[in-house]
């Protein structure tokens, strides 16, 4: 995935501003998932992603209030197979780089230490 | 008197194959020549292996450097046919947590409220923990509660300015989220939690409490172990 923020530090650890800490810019919709690995020259970020195992669905009933009302239920397997395609299509595996940038609205990572 | 026996030089060194400061005929018995070749040695200061002639060391590389030794050398790797013994073990690094403390009231239906826009990244939690050089950092972050509407919130773990995790969405549903990450630091370093929001007509987050009752809905706790 691409990675947005700036990098404060590299040496001997990579340490991000924590007022725009390096993160992946997109939504991936309703998974979670784990940093495995930061390359920073690369501008890249090597996730595990996992699909959430609740989903939210509405009822069809009004509060009294009118509102409607939401239940939470298991994530079924079709529905988690749908949640990894559509965040796997958010990868660099399915677009380009300039082109996740572009959809995420979201600056390139600020790396000073980049090597020229 | 008979005439001297006329001998030949028939060498074929040259001065690059003979030390420097010692001399030799090769050809020419009226020309004296003088080795190139320098002396040199290998020392422990560093790992250069320079041309040249060496005296040598009967003692071995360990002789010249004694750090060059089984138990300095990592278990099973063999460097010049002494095979490693040393294994690394781990000992406590750091430990550190923080909660945040809201409390219930009427208008938010007895839950600790926090408000969020799209694109609000609202740290819920946060720790500073100093991390040794060689550490490797766990960090858990805890939200009990909910979101207000579906599929708008998701909770982030930050370690050193990195997010290291995120959740799902947060259900409309009380829950008991919990996010989890890891991450090698080192020094002084800001892990927090948070919340982020990915819809247009925000949300809010809902910590789940009683009326007038301070509760700690919003936790981080971070662990570390390092190598000795």
């Amino acid at each position: 995935m691409p990675i947005t923020g700036t990098v404060k530090q590299v040496e001997p650890c990579i340490i991000g501003d924590p007022n725009d800490p390096i993160c992946i810019p997109l939504d991936l919709g309703n998974v979670s998932w784990t940093l495995i690995s930061l390359d920073i020259e690369n501008e890249e970020m090597e996730i595990e992603v996992t699909a959430s195992e609740k989903t939210d669905y509405d009822t069809g009933e009004k509060d009294v209030e009118g509102k409607p009302i939401w239940a939470c239920r298991p994530t079924t397997t079709e529905e988690k197979e749908t949640l990894l395609e559509h965040a796997r299509n958010y990868s660099l595996e399915r677009m380009s780089k300039e082109a996740l940038y572009a959809l995420s609205k979201s600056p390139r990572l600020k790396n000073p230490f980049k090597k020229k | 008197m008979g005439e001297a026996a006329e001998v030949i030089l028939t060498g074929d060194a040259v001065v690059g194959e003979v030390i420097d400061g010692k001399f030799f005929y090769k050809d020419d018995a009226e020309v004296k020549l003088e080795g190139t070749i320098p002396t040199v040695a290998i020392v422990a200061a560093n790992d250069n292996y320079p041309a040249g002639y060496h005296v040598g060391n009967v003692g071995g590389l360990d002789a010249i450097d004694t750090d060059l030794a089984s138990g300095n050398i990592k278990k099973d790797v063999v460097i010049f046919g002494k095979t490693g013994t040393l294994k690394n073990s781990l000992a406590e690094d750091t430990l550190a947590d923080a909660s945040t403390a809201t409390t219930g009231n009427t208008s938010s239906g007895y839950y600790g409220f926090v408000n969020i826009s799209l694109d609000d990244d609202i740290t819920l939690a946060t720790v500073t923990p100093t991390f040794d050089a060689s550490s490797l950092a766990v960090a858990i972050g805890f939200a009990a509660g909910l979101a207000g509407v579906a599929d708008r919130i998701k909770l982030r773990l930050y370690m050193g300015g990195v997010q290291v995790t995120e959740s799902g969405y947060v259900s409309n549903s009380y829950a008991n989220n919990i996010i989890s990450g890891t991450r090698a630091l080192s020094g002084a370093q800001v892990c927090h939690l948070t919340m982020y929001c990915y819809h247009a007509l925000g949300s809010h987050l809902k910590g789940y409490t009683t009326l007038n009752t301070t509760v700690l809905p919003w936790s981080i706790g971070v662990g570390s172990v390092k190598l000795v």
